[in-house]
């Protein structure tokens, strides 16, 4: 079943100099339960296009459907419930508790004045549950470390109990074990709780291993998806990659200098 | 800390330099007409301005810090209050009018603090960035301040004096019969306010993610600096440019209830802002003694201080915005 569907997207930017397009007729088509891994250098518009695909930016051209319908016919107020976004760069309130913080996921179900229910409570307690947070529920977040506070969102976008989680660049800032640990608690989600996920992620060597399909942007505007062996024997690799001195070991999914 | 509010409501209907037994609020028919009049005409509807425009001004503060997310942001970071100033100041300063009724303060104060608010929300409208916003704020109460000096340098002695007693700031000199042009606009704002406490938690983690929670933000902003106006240009209007009621009542309410959830800053504020009005306003009546200190003396004197613990204390127990 297609859940996020994008036609002939494009995204360009105007600037002084003259627009500058840094996607070009972009198409994807999700299914449920899949873990797509976005990735592409610096400034090609993975964000841009997260964005996009989540309904906070207007496309240049083309249309965004989620599960067949045009976002366009999709109230705003209505949107959470589908999908949920963790960003790169947040704000982090210092002063609220990681229960309150993931009780904020709970926004799109409460009353008028966000008073929270007794299930959206448990919705709560089990969202942090499930990414092993449970423990400092009354912690402030101020006390969090960076693979902590980045859990507890995680936690938040599960309250929001939304089918798809986008997530821009979830593992920048980690160190490796916690990116591992991260990634892990996706794809558990991906395949357990058949949540579609999509991701950016500069960390090429885990993203090759954890996803189903990789979407490769090139800085030409181009695009090429698919299994990440399709994508990594693809020509524009060689291009995202800037050396021939590269290849990819299929069997065992990594990249390696080439002897 | 609403019964505290009323004990000092209260305090302050009955302290004064002339002696007003409690036991009159059960005898009021009994009251000589003298002390009726202080009472009614001049005691009652000040603690009213007092705990209306304190608990305006601190919902302001609180609307204001959210939305720009600086917990250096109050009432008068957009520019509205330094608007109204100069508004008030061309009024005084810059006509020859012999007398300039209170009303006629009150009307220039109100004009020139939602001019401000216009330009604000023009630029609001074209730039997404909250900063861009809140520069042009500051920038436009320069310019205004720079105007200002250069009406007093050509005032005459007498309207330096009307403008400046005016920048002292005062609860007092509203009739009961005028306070329901001060209250109506301030009470609407305030009861309106718990509808911003959902949209003013989702903007705590960013205006990103508060648009990923299905809120239209642009449409947001716009409602909460319109309310913003509304709160501030009435009150400054009415009592002058009152100072650090507004940026210090947030502060105390997330100090004292160790949270920055705006399900219980949001009604806190508001009590304390009346509360701490009440009290800087009794305070600079100067109990027991004939003088009386300008208001903004007092606030400043409480404020700053008060502010300056809260942020070095608050950041070390984080619990500050």
């Amino acid at each position: 079943m297609t859940t996020i569907r994008a036609e002939h997207i494009s995204i360009s930017y105007s600037s002084r100099r003259g627009g500058r397009k840094i996607v070009n007729d972009f198409n994807l088509d999700v299914k449920k339960g899949e873990l797509i891994a976005i990735i592409g250098s610096n400034g090609v518009g993975k964000s841009s296009l997260l964005r996009v695909l989540s309904g906070l930016q207007k496309p240049g051209s083309g249309e965004v459907f989620w599960e067949g319908k045009s976002l366009s016919s999709i109230p705003l107020r209505s949107r959470p419930k589908y999908v949920s976004n963790l960003f790169s760069n947040y704000a982090r309130v210092d002063g609220f508790s990681v229960f309150d913080l993931v009780a904020l996921g709970r926004q799109p179900y409460t009353g008028m004045f966000g008073k929270l229910k007794p299930e959206d409570e448990e919705v709560v307690r089990v969202s942090l549950e499930k990414v092993g947070m449970t423990s400092f529920s009354k912690s402030p977040i101020g006390t969090l470390s960076d693979g902590e506070f980045r859990k507890v969102m995680l936690a938040k976008m599960l309250a929001q109990n939304s089918p798809v989680m986008i997530l821009d660049e979830p593992t920048t800032h980690l160190d490796l074990p916690s990116s591992i640990e991260f990634l892990k608690l996706l794809k558990t989600l991906a395949r357990d709780e058949e949540k579609t996920i999509l991701l950016s992620s500069h960390n090429i060597s885990l993203i090759f291993k954890m996803a189903d399909k990789i979407v490769l942007l090139a800085d030409t505007g181009a695009h090429f998806s698919g299994k990440p062996q399709e994508v990594a024997n693809h020509k524009l690799m060689c291009g995202f990659l800037k050396t021939p001195d590269v290849y990819f070991e299929n069997e065992n999914l990594i990249f390696n200098p080439k002897p | 800390m609403s019964a505290i509010l009323i004990l000092l409501f209260l305090v302050s209907l009955f302290l004064g330099s002339v002696h007003i037994p409690v036991s009159a609020l059960f005898a009021l028919d009994e009251l000589p007409q003298t002390e009726k009049h202080i009472l009614l005409q001049s005691r009652l509807p000040r603690a009213i301005v007092a705990v209306c425009g304190g608990s305006a001004l601190a919902l302001a503060g609180l609307f204001m810090q959210t939305l720009f997310r600086n917990p250096l942001a109050g009432p008068s970071v957009l520019g509205l209050t330094s608007g109204a100033s100069l508004a008030v100041a061309i009024l005084t300063l810059g006509t020859s009018a012999a007398i300039i009724s209170q009303y006629q303060i009150a009307l220039a104060a109100v004009v020139g603090a939602f001019t401000i608010l216009l330009i604000i929300l023009a630029v609001a409208k074209k730039f997404f960035d909250v900063t861009a916003v809140l520069i042009v704020g500051l920038m436009l109460s320069f310019f205004t301040s720079a105007i200002v000096s250069l009406l007093q340098s050509f005032a005459s002695a007498n309207a330096i004096k009307t403008f400046v007693f005016w920048g002292f700031g005062s609860f007092a000199g509203l009739g009961l019969s005028d306070l329901p042009l001060f209250i109506t606009p301030l009470i609407l704002v305030i009861v309106v306010s718990p509808f911003f406490i959902k949209p003013l938690n989702a903007l705590l983690l960013g205006e990103m993610h508060a648009g990923s929670m299905g809120i239209n933000i642009k449409s947001l902003r716009i409602k909460i600096m319109l309310a913003t106006g509304i709160l501030v240009g009435v009150v400054t209007a009415f009592c002058g440019p009152i100072t650090f009621l507004g940026l210090a009542s947030p502060h105390i309410a997330r100090f004292v209830f160790k949270s920055v959830d705006h399900r219980i800053i949001l009604p806190s504020t508001i009590l304390l802002g009346g509360l701490l009005a009440l009290i800087c306003d009794i305070i600079s009546r100067l109990p027991g003694s004939d003088y009386a200190i300008p208001l903004n003396t007092v606030c400043a004197f409480m404020g700053a201080p008060v502010v300056i613990y809260l942020i070095v204390a608050g950041r070390k127990k984080k619990f500050l915005l």
